[in-house]
């Protein structure tokens, strides 16, 4: 019963998100598949997790959520980023990337 | 914005809760569905592909659950939750609810109580503009250091000092004469001489009108007077336009000048305020002793700054003045520890008794408690294997104990109230400020900070307890035994319980001993159906001694020849009211310095007095008809009077040159029994009784010694005062029984008090101890059993279980008696002919706490020795 997944990095799960909704408005489920596709089957979430990182950052303003029906005809809450949420991701980005290669080079150095 | 947003999404959660609870639902199951179809298109059966996805990604009730929670509004939620159940769990044990309420709130009801008249009486500033300033100044000389200042002295104080801003002087309070302000009937009116500027110096505004000035004082008569406050709204009904005005005070015309916003019953009982009129003779005379003198300190000066500048005047006057001023000096102290400081040490040994009493409140709920949550453990268990966490668990203890806690403060707070009437009426007279007492917004919070704090004492061991177990509850038996750290807690728990009421009953049984000597003290008169009263002849027509004189004798005659009556007399000064007067003498064959007397209660009486009073002649003759203005001088002395200055000599026929007494030559034609004249635990004095015939001071104390109950004549007695005079008029009409009880008020409302926190404290530790043993006796029904079955007899066990509380009875009135040898001596200046170590009252109270422990122990070992074995066996 964990809330969050023990093998993603602490806080980059919002980021993530972020990311996949920056393509494209998605559902729940939709974002679970994308981001077990796009990382090739590393990142599994469970529901738990998910949602409380979409309740979370929509709380932030980050994203937004909207009913719509899906291409089955079926009604889901499709969510898109915010213009907040479209800054967060540039600057995590960033940061994100300063941050693994400041690691890259510690581990680097023998 | 976000934190908005956040804030207003969680307040949708809470009150939408459905409507929220629904889109959650119906999202999550999407998720199911959607996932699930996958799954299906690839060929897995819908049920198996259910399934899977449950697998993969959780369960959907739980996920809910873990979505929820993330929110804030789920903490308020769960806190309701929480509390909801809490309250469904505690009416489901009504027993240990009020047991548990009850407990905490004569715990806090106490101390509320006692921290509201503290707050008011001793925190409180004194109602006066800045009260710190304000020094009280006492004359000082080597016989005493609480005598008055003499008017004289007064003014060159006021005007010499360089320390303190303003300085005024007050005389006592005296009856004024015959006063008719309402218009309807005379009434006696008390008033007191003050000095120019006396409102300013105490900090007391005027409503109407202006404070006494130097030119008010230039006068023989007053000629102005200044409104209480309580008698201007009685009697002028609050007129505004008062000022200016004339009324008739003790047969004169005078002019009202002011009113006061509020009266000052800190510093005299008058109700109305005359200036002290410079030009009469006594306000010339540097021997009288007999202003109060108030000072307000220049802002920055000290007390040993103030008291060397007074030091310096004293010695001035002392050389310029030596036949009245030598060895006389000022003493300051500051005004709250004059008005305050006698009250004090009673109050706060009151209040630590209520302390205590709160420790034992809160550690036998805290027994309560935990024994409760060793029952409970299969329940915790239980949740945690539903997923609840430690957390969660401690919360709800704590919720739990929390309902308790403001259920017991709530009542506690209205029990403070109800205290604090009850108060009021057992209160001594001399508790100043009681009147003020009001519950208030401090007391509350007062109230609530010790709930708080009890709470958080009582309820953190159990809940600390909580969850230990883990799961191993489920597995164990349904019957736990109590872990041995726990038992180690509740036993020294039992053991504090019984050490804090021992000292409680040490204290208490302290004070009831020293209370039982008190007023088992012989004053050296017969209380029993006597009547006092007052009356002051002021007006003109009785500027002649000798119209008081026969106004007495009338009145005396008269209640003689009322039914009922057995004896009358009257005297300057009743024993026991606080009312006193000194004569300073000399023995005609001593050799005195200069400024050396002796000195003695000096009192006037008429001659039916100490027959009234049935204080014996010794030897020698009474007072009688002997005795006139025209005779020569006479007097009465008391025995401690005759050991203290002719010890071994023939007292009688012995002459006194009574100083400042009109006729200064008196012969000792008697000697009479001592009587307790301040209080019954001081020493009996020195004292000396003079005819009212050769001195008539104009106010005086009616004394009706009654054949059956007094209380009948009072009408009977004002009345014949008003067919002699029809404008005088009796006041203070009080039993003399009433008066000598009054005066030990005091010690008896702490015996009171301490008595009622002991035995409440008792109360409290024999449920402790029982419940802590007839806990233990469920708990070792199973070892018991087993013992029977083995052949213990029963009276073994019924031995064995008493044995085992009885060891924390001992133990904890060892630890009791040792506290009490330590505080004891906080109580040394409140007891009266008792020391704080006396034996008798800790083996007294040693074996009444025994003996109560003995029957909260014998009911729950009763039960044990009936335990059936085969049934304990078979309960497994």
């Amino acid at each position: 019963m964990t809330d969050k997944p023990s093998d993603l990095v602490q806080g980059t799960l919002d980021m993530l998100i972020l990311k996949i909704l920056a393509l494209e408005p998605m559902h729940g489920y939709g974002i679970a598949v994308r981001l077990e596709q796009m990382s090739q089957g590393v990142f599994r979430l469970n529901a738990g997790s998910l949602f409380v990182a979409v309740q979370r950052l929509q709380r932030d303003g980050l994203i937004r959520g909207e009913w719509k029906a899906t291409e089955n005809s079926r009604r889901a809450k499709y969510y898109a980023l915010t213009a907040q949420g479209q800054k967060r991701l540039n600057s995590e980005t960033r940061e994100w990337g300063r941050q693994v290669a400041a690691i890259a080079r510690i581990l680097e150095t023998s | 914005m976000s934190i908005l947003r956040s804030i207003a999404d969680g307040l949708r959660s809470l009150f939408r809760k459905e409507q929220v609870g629904h889109e959650l639902d119906e999202e999550l199951n999407g998720f199911l569905e959607m996932a699930a179809e996958e799954k299906v298109q690839r060929g897995m059966s819908r049920k198996d592909a259910l399934r899977a996805v449950r697998l993969e990604r959780g369960n959907l009730a739980v996920t809910k659950e873990v979505v929820r929670a993330a929110g804030w509004e789920s903490l308020i939620e769960t806190s309701w939750q929480d509390l909801r159940f809490g309250a469904r769990v505690l009416r489901k044990n009504p027993g240990f609810t009020a047991v548990a309420v009850m407990t905490l709130a004569l715990g806090i009801g106490a101390n509320t109580a006692i921290f509201n008249v503290i707050q008011t009486v001793v925190l409180q500033p004194l109602p006066f503009a800045d009260p710190d300033r304000l020094v009280w100044l006492n004359g000082k000389m080597p016989q005493t250091d609480d005598a008055g200042v003499s008017p004289a002295d007064f003014l060159d104080y006021r005007d010499g000092n360089r320390s303190f801003e303003q300085m005024a002087g007050i005389s006592q309070v005296v009856m004024a004469g015959p006063s008719n302000l309402s218009g309807d009937k005379p009434e006696q009116v008390m008033t007191s001489l003050v000095s120019a500027g006396f409102f300013d110096t105490l900090g007391v505004p005027l409503l109407l009108g202006r404070d006494f000035q130097k030119n008010d004082e230039e006068v023989d008569t007053s000629q102005v007077v200044i409104l209480g406050n309580g008698i201007w709204k009685r009697d002028f009904a609050g007129d505004r336009n008062i000022i200016g005005h004339n009324i008739r005070l003790d047969e004169q015309s005078r002019t009202v000048i002011g009113v006061l916003s509020s009266d000052v019953p800190l510093i005299s009982q008058a109700q109305i305020w005359l200036p002290t009129p410079r030009l009469h003779f006594l306000m010339h005379l540097r021997g009288g002793h007999f202003l109060k003198v108030i000072g307000r300190l220049k802002p920055g000066v000290t007390s040993p700054q103030a008291q060397s500048d007074l030091d310096a005047i004293a010695h001035q006057l002392a050389e310029k003045y030596p036949d009245t001023d030598q060895g006389w000096s000022l003493r300051q102290r500051s005004l709250r520890e004059v008005l305050i400081g006698p009250v004090r040490p009673v109050l706060l040994v009151i209040w630590a008794a209520a302390g205590l009493l709160l420790l034992i409140a809160c550690t036998n709920l805290a027994n309560l408690l935990l024994a409760r949550s060793v029952g409970r453990e299969r329940e915790f268990a239980v949740r945690t294997a539903l997923g609840a966490t430690r957390i969660r668990l401690t919360r709800q203890a704590l919720a739990e104990t929390m309902i308790l806690v403001l259920a017991g403060g709530a009542l506690g707070a209205l029990a403070a109230s109800w205290g604090v009437s009850l108060m009021r009426v057992f209160a001594p007279p001399d508790l100043p400020r009681l009147q003020e007492v009001h519950v208030n917004l401090q007391v509350f919070t007062f109230a609530f900070g010790v709930s708080l704090l009890s709470g958080v004492m009582f309820a953190l061991i159990p809940a600390l307890q909580i969850g230990k177990g883990g799961f191993s509850g489920l597995k164990e038996s349904t019957r736990n035994s109590e872990s041995a750290a726990h038992r180690r807690i509740r036993s020294s728990l039992v053991v504090a319980e019984i050490a804090v009421s021992l000292m409680l009953l040490v204290g208490a049984g302290l004070l009831i001993r020293s209370f039982w000597l008190l007023i088992h003290v012989d004053p050296g008169f017969q209380t029993q159906r006597v009547v006092t009263a007052q009356l002051s002849l002021n007006g003109p027509s009785y500027n002649d001694p000798a119209n008081r004189v026969r106004f007495w004798q009338e009145l005396e005659e008269r209640i003689r020849n009322l039914p009922g009556v057995e004896a009358v007399g009257a005297t300057s000064e009743l024993p026991l009211t606080g009312q006193h007067s000194d004569g300073p003498f000399k023995i005609p064959d001593h050799r005195y310095g200069p400024s050396e007397f002796d000195d003695a209660y000096y009192r006037q009486v008429t001659p039916g007095y100490l027959a009234a009073m049935r204080i014996p002649l010794l030897a020698g003759r009474w007072l009688d008809q002997r005795d006139t203005a025209k005779s020569p001088g006479t007097l009465l002395v008391n025995r401690a009077f005759a050991k203290r200055f002719f010890l071994g000599q023939d007292v009688l026929g012995k002459h006194l040159e009574v100083m400042g007494d009109s006729q200064p030559d008196r012969e000792i034609v008697g000697i009479v029994g001592n009587i307790s004249h301040r209080a019954l635990s001081d020493p009996q004095e020195p004292e000396m009784y003079v005819g009212y015939a050769q001195y008539a001071p104009p106010t005086m104390n009616l004394v009706v010694r009654a054949v059956a109950d007094p209380s009948t004549l009072a009408a009977a007695l004002d009345e014949t005062a008003r067919a002699i005079d029809k404008d005088e008029t009796l006041s203070a009409i009080r039993p003399l029984d009433d008066i000598v009880a009054s005066s030990v008020s005091q010690p008896r409302f702490s015996s009171l008090l301490l008595s009622l926190f002991a035995a409440l404290a008792v109360a409290l530790a024999t449920i402790g101890i029982y419940g802590v043993m007839a806990y233990s006796v469920s708990q070792r029904t199973n070892e018991i059993g087993i013992r029977m079955a083995l052949g213990a007899k029963q009276s073994d066990v019924l031995k064995m279980v008493v044995w085992q509380g009885m060891k924390l009875a001992v133990v904890g009135a060892l630890v009791g008696i040792a506290g009490s040898l330590l505080l004891g001596q906080f109580l040394a200046s409140m007891l009266y002919r008792v020391t704080p170590r006396d034996p008798l009252t800790f083996v007294l109270v040693s074996i009444a706490l025994f003996g109560v422990s003995l029957v909260a122990n014998y009911i729950p070992a009763r039960r044990a020795m009936r335990v059936d074995p085969m049934v304990a066996l078979r309960y497994e």
